[in-house]
């Protein structure tokens, strides 16, 4: 039946690497995309108890390594050094997916479809990413840092070159537009949103600082304190310290851009218990493309479609979901999102984050994992958001675990602001 | 040529703008790539379509972003121009009408 999935699909291992810079982290110093890759997928085979020759196919989501690595083909190497061979010399299905930063959701989308449709029965699934450094050509291992402009490069190359760049066409602009619309909608004055800019840094650093395999881990306070600053508002508050960037965006309500990889293995329902006992599942997902505009900016019909095809597919409502993580690349994206998927009525998120509901301790968690606080990994994100709530509905996340264990979480990913990605998954 | 999105017809033709359209939003901010700071228009045109790029208003006082708020839902009429951009390339841009 169209809409659902045809056979049920399990998680049954999940991995991703310590999130950080290639050039200057020191557990992923001077790796290329490869190691980062391999890393994160023998950390995913170890969980679910697999070996590589368990599995059926990879799918490997990938945006920048034409600009990063000089490197197209990146299923063919990254088969071979996970491991995937069929006999010698050959080695088994595996192609890179591609849809800006979802990427990595797109190939976990395409990993469960390939299941559903009885094709495979368990896959491999995620997304490795470098995105601040340049690897030399015909010199791996020595990567430099990206400069500027290189940086910029890469992630403008998600617009459109023909129609949006050459006129000046920029996604961070349109979501300034997302938030003064908000603003006007909901009657939220700029003083007042300050604030909620502020509470929503606040709660992703309240959940990051526990996050083990965060970028940055630093409390609010203990970042404002090493600017000598007592009192973390007025840290945020400081033009130097949080610079204006896209008005009245400022410098920390963007991401902590980094280098990662995730990886996800899907499989079979009827097969997963051989590898766990309680397996999660992979109960629902959408997608659906737009672009960074819309007709009234504090909705988007993108957003909207992808959660009713997951809700769905998944057979629940949008109440029935204990915790989101959202790919919050610029703030006003946590705040649109949260409410067109239904998580927050129209025009309450922005009350919520004020009165501290959407931490890990809160009774609507956003980002247990500190969202774009603690990490954000363009093309793998998606795989990295699955890990963070496959591990908080086994009740694994350790020290930002949501109580009581939840039972449904959602991820939403979103490709330059156009193409949003939602999965399900519950236990 | 793009298809239609409502019978998938490959039978659809460039025609000229009449070059009027409605700011329906807008922000200001830098072009990092360009090291300018501009305003960015999103604007519906008089065929329809929406397109968002450079906006051009003399009157904007760029060390003044919270003015910006104003031009959001404020539908004011812009003109379509054509000129070049940092790198050169000929391109759309909207001017404010007064």
């Amino acid at each position: 039946m169209k809409g659902k999935l045809s056979r049920p699909v399990d998680i049954i291992g999940v991995g991703i690497t310590k999130l950080g810079i290639v050039t200057e982290t020191p557990e992923m110093k001077n790796m290329t995309m490869r190691e980062l890759w391999t890393w994160a997928a023998h950390e995913a085979m170890q969980d679910a108890g697999v070996i590589p020759k368990d599995m059926d196919a990879l799918f490997i989501g990938n945006m920048v390594s034409e600009l990063s690595e000089d490197q197209y083909h990146v299923g063919n190497f990254q088969i071979q050094w996970t491991g995937m061979s069929i006999v010698t010399g050959a080695w088994k299905p595996a192609v890179r997916v591609e849809g800006a930063c979802a990427s990595s959701s797109h190939a976990i989308r395409q990993a469960a479809f390939s299941i559903a449709a009885g094709v495979y029965d368990i896959v491999l699934a995620g997304g490795a990413e470098i995105n601040n450094a340049i690897i030399q050509a015909k010199a791996p291992g020595q990567p430099r840092r990206m400069t500027n402009q290189e940086r910029l490069r890469a992630i403008y190359s998600h617009y459109d070159q023909a129609w949006d760049f050459p006129q000046l066409s920029l996604q961070d602009m349109n979501l300034s537009q997302w938030l003064m619309a908000y603003m006007k909608r909901y009657g939220v004055d700029l003083e007042t949103m300050y604030d909620v800019l502020d509470a929503r840094i606040a709660s992703n650093s309240r959940n990051g600082q526990f996050n083990p395999k965060a970028y940055w881990n630093l409390s609010l306070k203990e970042a404002a304190a090493a600017e000598g600053f007592e009192n973390p508002r007025d840290f945020l508050r400081s033009p130097e310290h949080n610079p204006i960037a896209h008005w009245p965006l400022r410098l920390w309500d963007g991401p902590r851009r980094c280098d990662g990889a995730g990886a996800v293995i899907l499989c079979a329902a009827e097969h997963s218990k051989r590898f766990r006992k309680e397996p999660i599942h992979y109960l629902g997902t959408g997608n659906a493309h737009g672009t960074s505009m819309s007709e009234k900016m504090y909705t988007h019909p993108m957003i909207l479609e992808a959660s009713q095809q997951a809700y769905a597919m998944a057979g629940i409502a949008p109440k029935d979901v204990h915790v989101v993580e959202v790919y919050d690349f610029i703030a006003p994206e946590y705040i649109i999102t949260v409410e067109d998927l239904g998580y927050f009525g129209r025009g309450e998120v922005w009350k919520a984050l004020l009165e501290g509901r959407t931490t890990f301790e809160g009774d609507k968690p956003v980002n247990p994992s500190g969202g774009s606080g603690a990490g954000s990994v363009v093309g793998s994100i998606g795989a990295i958001e699955t890990y963070y709530l496959v591990k908080q509905l086994r009740g694994e996340s350790g020290a930002n675990q949501i109580k009581p264990l939840p039972k449904i979480a959602l991820a939403y990913d979103c490709g330059a602001a156009r193409d949003a990605v939602v999965h399900i998954l519950g236990r | 040529m793009g298809l239609c999105p409502e019978c998938g017809s490959a039978d659809v033709s460039w025609f000229p703008m009449s070059g009027k359209g409605r700011l329906m939003f807008a922000s200001v901010g830098p072009h990092r790539m360009y090291g300018i700071n501009f305003l960015q228009g999103t604007v519906k045109l008089e065929e329809g379509p929406w397109i968002s790029g450079m906006l051009l208003d003399d009157f904007f006082d760029l060390s003044k972003p919270e003015k910006i708020l104003e031009y959001n839902g404020a539908n004011i009429d812009v003109t379509l121009d054509v000129m070049k951009n940092p790198e050169g390339v000929e391109a759309v841009v909207f001017r404010v009408v007064r």
